[in-house]
């Protein structure tokens, strides 16, 4: 509730920086190893439109960045960028702090819609297909919760929660079937589903930046009134706030924001959960501050583990799978520093 | 001018029994108002009703002349405080953190908290004696600091109308006292209003001017403290024998209770 202290400020222009440098450094890994000063060079020539500065630079190593390398590297940052803030408000709003932001069916639904669109029409809608099916199987998912929960007396965290659960289970059972339906064709399905960054494209990086941005726009205008939303329902509606419209918009708002990422990327886990509990440590729960660096420590962290999977490890692993496989054992550390804390 | 006035209001749950019925009601500024009644007699409901958390199924609630719904919720902040009886927090926001929600209805939408209101934070924490420990988490304070802090959040509202839920039920009986004694200093001070749920009719007798007798919804009999407060009529209310009496000590009305069949001193002979 303070104006952001020096401290605040300060994380937020460290953990800044090192997505920066994390985007340079990344951006020279790979197969063709690329010097870090000529990447940055090409960088600093293409954001400030100096042609001059791109002369010496190597053709093959400028479509390697900017055709092959940046729009997936953007891309990861800025998945892991919204998951990170939409886990921070999911566990603000559900006031559990095991939420993320697919808590509410959004990654069920849009596996779901990829599934469908893989199996029966992979190019109705041209390249795109899978994607506007995803996000459009997350959003109906998102309003079915909703008015599922709504329905039932009142839109309560647990409410929220259980029809998550519910519709999930209905979807999964889904899924399935699509899999089963398709056979010896399943490992497309399959393949989408442990989620990947690879062949993103600058359409993508748009997309997710500009989502993920507007997403922070109006979580940041509501951090306050989500801190207060923190004290119960009753207690913030005398402190000026409507509690249940809040809590929409909020909700729709991670929401979406969790849909695009889920559409460009396949599912994700462990990043909306884990990254906003790490933070949480740092910062404290009040959001004008955690929410800023749980997008900025979400970008860090899937950007580091796709760049792992990318360019460190001899063989890619699906960034799904990668993500869970080191997510799961430090969240279980976590966990367990915090029990022995209390 | 009366600041709350119910006409004819009734609240009705979902399932459609009655929490509050045809009640009438007015309440007049600068004075302590104690509500009490059985278990499910409509207390809270009342309280909800007079926050504008709740809306009546029918009849109308009225703050300042205005029904309640016509308020717009930042305007209805700056005129009415809650202390609710106890928060459950899922995460450890700091005591300061927790004051400082007090000011924000005050603070402009896209604005940050200005000097005036970082200083209405402190000198609130000092006077209530929880500055020593405004870094600490809420999560692990006892209880009675815990409500403290609470109160604090409310005051640091500045309002003119301040609604305490059985906000002393969780307190031991220093604390429970030391806390009332606050809020009707800042009644005699500041001519705050305020309205209170009570468990314990004694605590009520003691501090409140006036008393809101409550039964199954209904409201039985509202005013002074000392007038109210009959045999027949507390008898009435809570459906055991009652014998007000003075207390010299106190300077005021309590009362003891004892169930049927019963009377007083038989446990002694």
């Amino acid at each position: 509730m303070h104006p952001l202290s020096g401290k605040a400020a300060l994380q937020q222009i460290i953990l800044a920086c090192v997505l920066l440098c994390l985007i340079v450094v990344s951006t020279g890994m790979g197969y063709i190893d690329i010097p870090v000063p000529t990447v940055f060079r090409a960088l600093w020539a293409k954001t400030f439109s100096l042609r001059d500065m791109l002369t010496g630079i190597q053709e093959t190593h400028l479509v390697t960045i900017f055709e092959v390398r940046l729009p997936r590297i953007l891309t990861a940052a800025a998945v892991g960028a919204g998951l990170g803030l939409s886990g921070a408000v999911f566990q603000g709003i559900l006031l559990n702090p095991l939420a993320d932001p697919y808590t509410l069916g959004v990654s069920a639904g849009a596996a779901f819609g990829a599934s469908t669109a893989l199996l029966f029409v992979p190019a109705l809608l041209g390249p795109y297909t899978v994607f506007i099916f995803a996000f459009a199987g997350a959003v109906l998912t998102l309003f079915a919760v909703i008015s599922l929960s709504s329905s039932a007396g009142g839109m309560s965290s647990n409410n929220l929660i259980l029809s998550g659960v519910i519709v999930t289970a209905i979807l999964s059972a889904g899924i399935s079937f699509c899999k089963y339906l398709a056979q010896e064709r399943v490992s497309v399905i399959v393949f989408w589903l442990l989620g990947s960054l690879a062949s993103s494209t600058w359409l993508e990086v748009g997309l997710v930046l500009s989502v993920v941005g507007l997403g922070f726009g109006i979580c940041l205008y509501y951090a306050r009134a989500l801190n207060i939303i923190c004290l119960g329902g009753r207690t913030a509606s005398t402190l000026g706030i409507s509690p249940q419209r809040t809590r929409l918009i909020l909700l729709v708002t991670a929401s979406l924001i969790a849909a695009v990422c889920v559409a460009v990327s396949g599912i994700i886990g462990f990043v909306g959960l884990l990254v906003p509990h790490m933070m949480r440590g740092v910062t404290g729960p009040d959001h004008m501050k955690l929410l800023p660096v749980s997008l900025l420590c979400g970008g860090i962290l899937l950007l580091g583990a796709d760049t792992l999977t990318r360019a460190v490890l001899p063989q890619e692993v699906p960034i799904g799978v990668l993500t869970s496989l080191l997510g799961g054992p430090f969240f279980c550390y976590i966990f367990r520093r915090r029990q022995m804390a209390l | 001018m009366s600041l709350f006035r119910l006409e004819q209001a009734e609240y009705c749950y979902p399932d459609g029994t009655r929490a509050v019925e045809a009640m009438d009601l007015a309440v007049e500024p600068g004075r302590f108002y104690g509500i009490v009644g059985p278990n499910g007699s409509g207390k809270s409901t009342l309280l909800d009703l007079m926050l504008g958390y709740k809306e009546p199924a029918s009849g109308r609630v009225l703050f300042r002349d205005r029904p309640l719904s016509s308020w717009r919720r930042r305007d209805l902040a700056r005129e009415i405080a809650l202390v609710p009886q106890e928060f459950a927090l899922t995460f450890p926001f700091s005591v300061e953190e927790i004051v400082f929600m007090g000011r924000y209805p005050h603070i402009p939408r896209f604005g940050t908290p200005g000097r005036k209101d970082r200083e209405a934070v402190l000198r609130t924490m000092e006077r209530i004696g929880i500055a020593s420990y405004r870094d600490r988490y809420i999560t692990e304070l006892s209880g009675g600091e815990k409500q403290r802090a609470v109160v604090a959040r409310a005051l640091v509202q500045a309002t003119n109308v301040l609604l305490l839920d059985e906000a002393t039920s969780n307190l031991d009986i220093k604390h429970g006292l030391q806390l009332l004694d606050l809020v009707r200093q800042r009644q005699a001070r500041h001519g705050v209003t305020v309205v209170s749920v009570f468990h314990d009719l004694n605590q009520a007798l003691r501090f409140c001017d006036e008393l809101i007798l409550l039964k199954r919804g209904r409201l039985v009999r509202c005013g002074p403290a000392a007038e109210a407060a009959t045999e027949e009529t507390l008898e009435r209310v809570f459906d055991v024998r009652a014998k007000p009496y003075f207390e010299p000590s106190l300077g005021c009305r309590q009362a003891v209770f004892w169930t049927e069949g019963r009377e007083i001193g038989e446990e002694m002979a």
